[in-house]
């Protein structure tokens, strides 16, 4: 499979006030797959919005390289085959989203005579519609998400770069902003996004990287990297008989009850049946049983230790 | 060319600017009482008014390059809206050249409104439009593209309070050139007078685009002077967008 993104031992070393220096990124090697969600993972300050300022040729690597589909990022031929967009995307206050649209088709060398089409078309894609002649000003952080999306879309690029597309929204904007990552991957796109939620990239991902503190801590297939395991469940029962709690109490890690409603969090998902048993042979109702499973926290924790 | 593409969004961007309009009204005002504080002294009513309204469409045109261009590309930085514009396949240099030249139509329309409100104000009051007292403008126009330039250097390597701050500085040292060149004349300081000679010949010289003396004394003014300008304004403003583009090509943003 031919390779959309790679970096080879990049590092950023930022000089700060008084000469202060900061390692941002620190000897990451990555390849990201033509035509694969890629997921970039890390807590804040971990180095994420660095790496994808390199990509897009925002800051220079003071060392190691970065390529886009073979271009190096220092060409900037390179920002031809990507869309980009930023953490919190910003725009022209004094436009409408039409005339921001039209601004960066015409920057992204779309003919004339085809701009307008493609901007209507665009802002019917991401649903800014009726949108085209409100001023950015006004805009909420869900529809200048939005318009960032279509702004990353005007020329149909083979690479998507999306800092943070799903912070901040709404459960319905993420649910969007995630069906159209999907979308564009069914349209032959390779994604590459951040983000700080693990679940976000399990949904959404075919290959991960984790960053800490500059560093690659684990790169690779989401299934061999990501424990699927369940790892607690909470149980919620009511109505049962005075009697169960005991038992309960035994079986559990931990346990919280009020009148005659009890929460119980176990450790596996036998232990979870068996306290089912016990609740329902109580006289009890099972109101809910939730598993859990590893979440970036842990994730972390697993992965980092020997780093 | 990308870069006419940025000068164009620019031009709308400080067209819509609202410090715009209040300067050019302010203007238009100032010119008006011109003439009523001209007839005071009798005689001299006409020479007031030009002096008035040269000075006055000067003076606008160099708060429009202080309040709006030495921030522009700060106010870019800081507002992150440069990160989606050069992450299309753009140089850097290009941004800012269409940023300057954004800029410098902005000034031209300014001035021009100006400067035909005040030749149809003048004729109206009974003078004569010459030539010159429309070189007069030109060169006018020409200065201000070069403060602009220093405005856009300025905008790229310090924070817009710093850069509003020595851009308008630079203006009122450039104005007095001469007296700069004078220091050592009344100073034994080897290093004042070191210093004092650097700055003449760092610092932009705005007499090259003063010419108001000579036009409104209708003399004839030899076009080698307009030449000379005009070359002195090409190649300085050059120097300080080249400087502007390494600056910004340096820096992480
Ligand atoms: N321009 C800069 N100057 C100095 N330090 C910076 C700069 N940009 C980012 N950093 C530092 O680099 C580290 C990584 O930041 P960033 O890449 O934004 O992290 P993330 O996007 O993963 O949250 C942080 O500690 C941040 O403070
Ligand atoms: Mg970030």
């Amino acid at each position: 499979m031919k390779t959309a993104i790679e970096t080879k031992n990049l590092t950023v070393v930022f000089r700060g006030k008084w000469g202060v220096q900061k390692r941002a990124v620190h000897n990451l090697s990555l390849k990201v797959s033509e035509g694969s969600i890629f997921g970039f993972i890390g807590h804040n300050g971990a180095g994420k919005t660095t790496t994808i300022k390199i990509l897009t040729g925002l800051c220079r690597p003071t060392s190691g390289e970065a390529e886009i589909m073979g271009i190096s990022v220092n060409n900037v031929a390179a920002r031809n085959k990507i869309g980009f967009l930023p953490e919190n995307p910003y725009f022209y206050e004094y436009l409408t989203a039409g005339e921001s649209l039209t601004f960066y088709a015409r920057l992204r060398g779309i003919p004339r005579k085809d701009i307008n089409k493609r901007v209507d078309e665009l802002l019917d894609e991401v649903g800014l519609k009726d949108a085209k002649s409100r001023a950015v000003k006004g805009f909420s952080k869900g529809m200048k998400q939005r318009l960032g999306l279509a702004q990353a879309m005007v020329h149909n690029p083979e690479i998507y770069i999306l800092d943070e597309p799903l912070s901040g929204l709404d459960p319905v904007g993420r649910r969007e902003v995630r069906e159209k990552i999907i979308e564009l991957k069914k349209k032959g796109s390779s994604i590459f996004f951040t983000s700080h939620v693990l679940a976000d990239v399990e949904m959404l991902c075919d290959e991960v990287a984790l960053v800490s503190q500059g560093e690659l801590v684990s790169f690779g297939k989401i299934d061999e990297l990501i424990n699927r395991e369940v790892i607690s469940v909470d149980i919620h029962g009511e109505g049962f008989e005075q009697g169960c709690l005991k038992k309960l109490e035994k079986l559990c890690k931990h346990m919280v009850h009020k009148d005659n409603t009890v929460l119980i969090t176990v450790d596996t998902e036998e232990k979870a049946q068996q306290a089912k048993e016990i609740l329902e042979k109580g006289g009890g109702t099972l109101r809910a049983m939730i598993p859990h499973r590893e979440n970036l926290e842990d994730f972390y924790v697993r992965n980092s230790r020997g780093v | 060319m990308k870069f006419t593409i940025i000068a164009l969004n620019t031009f709308r961007e400080t067209m819509r600017d609202r410090i715009l309009r209040v300067i050019v009204g302010v203007s238009i005002f100032v010119i008006v009482i011109s003439k009523i504080i001209g007839e005071l002294s009798i005689g001299q009513d006409l020479k007031i008014l030009v002096d008035f309204s040269l000075g006055t469409i000067d003076i606008f045109g160099v708060v429009l390059c202080i309040f709006i261009g030495a921030s522009l590309i700060q106010r870019e930085i800081d507002k992150k809206t440069l990160y989606t514009i050069l992450s299309c396949p753009m140089n850097r240099w290009e941004f800012i050249f269409g940023k300057y030249l954004g800029m410098c139509m902005t000034l031209f329309v300014s001035t021009f409104v100006m400067g035909i409100f005040f030749c149809s104000y003048y004729f109206l009051m009974g003078g004569q439009v010459s030539l010159d007292l429309v070189g007069c403008i030109v060169m006018l126009f020409m200065g201000l593209m070069v403060l602009n330039s220093v405005a856009i250097l300025l905008s790229v390597l310090t924070s817009s309070s710093v850069s509003i701050i020595v851009t308008a500085i630079t203006f009122f040292i450039g104005r007095s050139t001469y007296h700069l060149k004078a220091i050592p004349q009344f100073s034994d300081s080897a290093t004042l007078n070191y210093l004092t000679n650097i700055m003449y010949y760092i610092l932009p010289n705005f007499n090259n685009f003063d010419i108001k003396e000579e036009a409104t004394h209708a003399l004839t003014i030899p076009s080698e002077v307009y030449l000379y300008a005009f070359l002195y304004m090409v190649v300085y403003s050059s120097v300080m967008l080249y400087l502007a583009s390494l600056a910004i090509n340096k820096r992480n943003l």
